[in-house]
């Protein structure tokens, strides 16, 4: 089993992606979008996550 | 006249001597040097997680201290993503103050250091002899011909569960043999609805259970050259986030961040079963009052996916030694001694911790096929070897 | 012994010089050194303490640049969603709470500045008893006891603020073990009443000294204070914890105050003390710098001393051989002069040395010669006084004698003896020129004869011929000067005295030559004198009926006053045997 060099920086990759399925995206465009992004060596992303707007979140409303 | 002047000479030069030997004695101030401080008898051990690779560490140092005994060995207990932080810091700014000698890193993270830091790691072929170690084991930290590590746990998967939730939700032992996801997800509501509590943890950060899932089944966020990224036609993977939504959806899952709440879920017996690598039975056998209660059967598998078989791994992790950190033929000598060929000590933390060795030699060892006091069901050992033995990729 | 004493006396001038100059330089050399050492001490022990205060400066704006980053994640915490919805729901198990999770781990993990975080503890509490720690730490004690510990209290008290507070004890498994500082906030809606969690961030001391023990050495140990003097960091470890209520007022005093610094005594010694507060810990940040402990760390005490003195010595050395130099001639005109006192005035003294010597020697030289020819004058001067005298002396004719002479004369001529009359005459004429007429004061020795045989002829004359005088002269001292009327004097007395009693006598004249000396001797075998009378008869002034008024003695000084002591008469006699008289003087002749 050859892991490659990017295992938990694809994996966090992996975990936005599951999070925009879990909330209805569809997954195959979803994985598709991500594929294109550069891969880095350690993750560094420096953009907020902010509640997504496509599905109502359910339960308290920011406050 | 002429004496006088060449006294007079003399004295200047008399004088001249003094002033500046009075203004080289001020710089006498000792400066503090920014060295790497290592006595020649002290070995330093990094590793994560105080019930499994800490302990085993603390084993060898007592085996080793039999053979040497001068040698003081500190083991370092660190979280891992510290330890992954420092050897990055250091490797990238050549400065190696601090680090340790030896150090346990993942299975997954090595290739990393391999390639992007060559040199950094020492070459252990003269202590690890690659026909008693397990060769899936082996590929990972072998650069070029050269062996970087020794192997030491497995990681491979299994399914831990309590006996006492799953009796209450009506299943027997006999029921949990050789399951799949979707059945385990049934299997989860039933358990859910009839003791209250949840099948498992799942850690939205950390994507484990979709890493047993595709290693079950041979396939991987890269295709097997390594380097190029599968995941948009990687319907194994695919197969492994569907499941992972259906099971979050089943409300089975309890949802915990980081490591602590992962092991108190199951220590304060607020799951029911811990699908994850066997190196969490050391973690599982701490609450004391819950002996007898748990047992092991094979890892799930996935549905649909024929490739999928009920034998995985997750994480599982070997031992380094850093080259330019001062003592390292001294760890060489440690490791040699210990994890790389000593199987009285494999024994011992088979017995110790469970540990499921990746020496090939383990299945033989004495204690592998003894009865776990923890667990019913002694067959644990040889499950997990079983699959390993399966699961050669 | 004796000689040393010698030398250091005849080198006086030198050795005072040299002292003086001695002293001095040591005085010079003693007062600017102590005075450049104590003031360089000071200025090093204040700047030393200014700098500290930079530093303290400094380290206040790590802090507070620290405290910016922890604002920044307790706003990060305090305002997004998903840490709110994380520490109030009760949803564990749904797509939400995954989410949710998802979310709040990576903010707050992206939020987190690099260097240090990993060995603190950030700590997120909610009142539902939902927990997050950062860096897979776990709690060390149970949720319930944190929510109701001292730290919650205070922040309850003001939630809305971060509290930095000291525990004894981290109260996570990354940091228990030692104590920390605690920074809190309280978790709550906008104008809410009550908090639906709190955020902790646990900062162990290794942390917290990152801060400044990179400052701190001996002499100055760096420390923190909390508002109620309590130690809650330094490099010495034995006093975190502990309040030092002196301590805390003298930094507030200097805070408040804006000195530069502070003092106090800690175990016996002087502290300076330099203090800051840090805003938004409400922390002191207090530095006691050991002054003596600096000091030592300067101690170039030793060595400056040893430059002094070698210095000094050098100086010394030079100022030796250039003053010696320049007294040398000086002692060498002193012993110079010392031989004038000895009588020695022909020696010029050598004009060598420096100006003021050089023109005291030619001075000297130029007084000399003074001196010498001065004296010469006035030898000269003595010499013709002598003369005078001596003729003065010479020329007194006892009148009694002409008189009587005269009257002796008056009878031969009365008696009818006219021959004898004329002969008398002319002798007596020949004898008046001879003597008074002449100008010159000496005359040969065959002049002197002839005068006396004139008077002999006369004493004849008056008194008869029974004594008789017989004269020789040597063939080659005819012509030897002598002094007018040297031995008429004797032959005079010899006829007075020497024959009492006795009718008939010689007397004998001879005047020969005695080495380079001219001695004259009238020997008389009259009846001689006793030693005393001998002396009464050189003193004895000339009497009434003599020629002149010179007497014996007169004839001894005259010829001393003459020719110098070792000349002169001579008597000597025995009674009975007659006398000798003998007059010396050098052989003289005419140029």
């Amino acid at each position: 089993m050859n892991y490659g060099l990017y295992t938990y920086t694809m994996e966090d990759i992996i975990a936005q992606s599951l999070q925009s399925i879990m909330q209805g995206a569809d997954m195959d465009e979803t994985l598709k979008t991500r594929r294109h992004k550069r891969v880095h060596r350690f993750s560094t992303h420096n953009f907020w996550i902010q509640p997504l707007t496509k599905r109502s979140v359910e339960g308290e409303k920011p406050g | 006249m002429r004496s006088l002047r060449v006294l007079a000479l003399l004295l200047s030069i008399c004088l001249l001597w003094g002033l500046t030997a009075c203004s080289n004695q001020t710089e006498e101030q000792p400066h503090t040097q920014a060295t790497v401080e290592t006595s020649d008898n002290v070995l330093t051990i990094w590793a994560w997680d105080d019930t499994f690779n800490v302990k085993a560490a603390n084993l060898a140092k007592a085996y080793y201290a039999n053979i040497n005994p001068e040698i003081q060995v500190n083991v370092v207990s660190m979280a891992q993503t510290d330890i992954i932080t420092k050897l990055n810091t250091a490797f990238s700014s050549s400065n190696y103050e601090g680090l340790p000698n030896i150090v346990l890193i993942e299975d997954y993270r090595i290739q990393n250091f391999l390639k992007s830091y060559p040199g950094e790691l020492r070459d252990l072929s003269s202590i690890v002899d690659p026909d008693r170690f397990m060769e899936y084991k082996l590929r990972v930290m072998t650069e070029e011909g050269k062996i970087y590590g020794v192997p030491f746990d497995s990681g491979a998967a299994a399914l831990f569960y309590r006996r006492d939730y799953l009796r209450e939700a009506g299943y027997t032992e006999q029921d949990m043999q050789n399951l799949t996801w979707n059945e385990y997800i049934e299997i989860g509501k039933d358990v859910k609805e009839a003791t209250g509590k949840y099948m498992l943890t799942l850690d939205p950060s950390d994507l484990g259970q979709i890493r047993i899932m595709m290693q079950s089944a041979g396939a991987w966020y890269m295709k097997e050259d390594g380097e190029t990224v599968d995941i948009a036609e990687n319907e194994v993977l695919k197969a492994a986030l569907s499941t992972y939504e259906r099971m979050v959806n089943a409300g089975i899952a309890l949802q915990v961040s980081g490591w602590d709440p992962f092991v108190k879920a199951f220590q304060e017996g607020e799951v029911a079963s811990v699908p994850t690598g066997c190196w969490a039975m050391s973690n599982i056998v701490k609450a004391e009052e819950q002996s007898g209660k748990w047992a092991v059967a094979p890892i799930p598998r996935l549905d649909d996916i024929p490739q999928s078989i009920n034998a995985s791994s997750i994480g599982g992790g070997s031992w380094y030694v850093i080259d330019k950190v001062p003592g390292a033929d001294l760890a060489v000598d440690f490791l040699g001694k210990t994890f790389a060929s000593n199987e009285q000590l494999i024994d011992d933390l088979v017995k110790e911790i469970s540990l499921v060795s990746t020496m090939k030699s383990a299945k033989d060892l004495k204690h592998c096929g003894e009865p776990n006091a923890f667990l019913v069901a002694s067959v644990f050992t040889r499950t997990l070897l079983h699959g390993r033995s399966k699961r050669l990729l | 012994m004796e000689k040393f004493l010698d030398k250091l006396r005849s080198n006086s001038l030198l050795i005072k010089i040299l002292s003086v100059m001695l002293l001095s330089v040591v005085c010079v050399a003693t007062l600017t050194l102590s005075i450049s050492i104590r003031a360089s001490e000071d200025v090093y022990v204040d700047t030393f303490t200014q700098s500290n205060s930079q530093i303290i400066g400094q380290i206040r704006e790590n802090m507070s640049r620290f405290n910016d980053e922890i604002s920044e994640i307790m706003s990060v915490v305090k305002n997004n969603w998903a840490f709110r919805s994380y520490l109030t729901s009760d949803d564990r198990s749904s797509a939400t709470a995954s989410y949710t999770q998802y979310s709040m781990v990576w903010n707050l993990e992206h939020a987190l500045p690099p260097d240090y975080f990993e060995k603190m503890s950030i700590v997120l509490v909610g009142v539902n008893g939902s927990t997050y720690l950062s860096s897979d730490a776990g709690l060390t004690i149970p949720v319930e006891e944190l929510l109701n510990s001292r730290v919650t209290e205070e922040t309850r008290r003001q939630p809305n603020r971060i509290l930095y507070q000291f525990v004894d004890d981290g109260f996570t498994t990354l940091t228990q073990g030692d104590s920390a500082i605690v920074a809190s906030t309280g978790l709550n809606y906008a104008g809410g009443q009550s908090n639906y969690g709190y955020a902790y961030v646990i900062i162990p001391q290794e942390v917290l000294r990152n801060f400044y023990s990179s400052f701190s050495s001996d002499a100055n140990s760096l420390m923190l204070l909390d508002s109620d003097g309590r130690i809650i960091s330094s490099t010495q470890k034995e006093i975190i914890g502990f309040k030092d209520l002196d301590l805390l007022s003298i930094a507030q005093q200097v805070e408040q105050e804006d000195l530069p610094y502070g003092e106090t005594v800690q175990s016996d010694r002087q502290m300076a003390v330099v203090a800051q507060k840090i805003p938004h810990w409400e922390f002191h940040l207090v530095g006691l710098i050991d002054r003596e402990s600096i000091l030592r760390a300067v101690d170039r005490h030793k060595s400056i001393e040893i430059m002094t003195l070698l210095v000094v010595l050098c100086v010394f050395a030079i100022m030796f051989f250039v003053v010696r130099k320049t007294t040398r001639p000086i002692n060498s005109l002193v012993n110079e002069m010392k031989k004038v006192t000895q009588g020695d005035f022909s020696r010029h003294i050598p004009v060598k040395g420096n100006y003021e010597v050089r023109e005291l020697a030619t001075a000297f030289n130029y007084m000399l010669d003074g001196l010498d020819s001065y004296m010469e004058q006035i030898m000269t001067m003595e010499d013709e006084k002598r003369e005078a005298e001596i003729r003065a002396l010479q020329m007194q004719i006892n009148p009694h004698f002409i008189y009587n002479t005269l009257a002796s004369l008056k009878w031969m001529i009365w008696q009818g003896n006219s021959e004898s009359a004329v002969q008398a005459i002319d002798s007596f004429s020949r004898l008046l020129r001879g003597t008074i007429s002449k100008r010159e004061e000496r005359i040969t020795a065959a002049e002197e004869i002839d005068n006396l045989k004139d008077y002999v002829f006369l004493q004849h004359l008056r008194f008869g011929e029974q004594i008789q005088v017989r004269f020789s002269l040597a063939e080659d001292c005819q012509d030897c000067l002598m002094p007018k009327l040297t031995l008429q004097p004797f032959v005079e007395n010899a006829f007075f005295h020497a024959f009492s009693g006795a009718e008939e006598g010689s007397i004998f004249v001879c005047i020969r030559r005695r080495g380079n000396d001219l001695v004259s001797e009238i020997i008389d075998n009259g009846s001689g004198m006793k030693k005393e009378e001998v002396g009464r008869t050189l003193s004895k002034g000339g009497k009434a009926d003599h020629f002149t008024g010179i007497g014996i003695n007169n004839v001894d000084d005259r010829i001393k006053l003459l020719y110098g002591a070792p000349y002169g008469v001579t008597i000597s006699s025995a009674p009975g045997k007659g006398t000798a008289v003998t007059v010396t003087i050098p052989i003289q002749r005419m140029d």
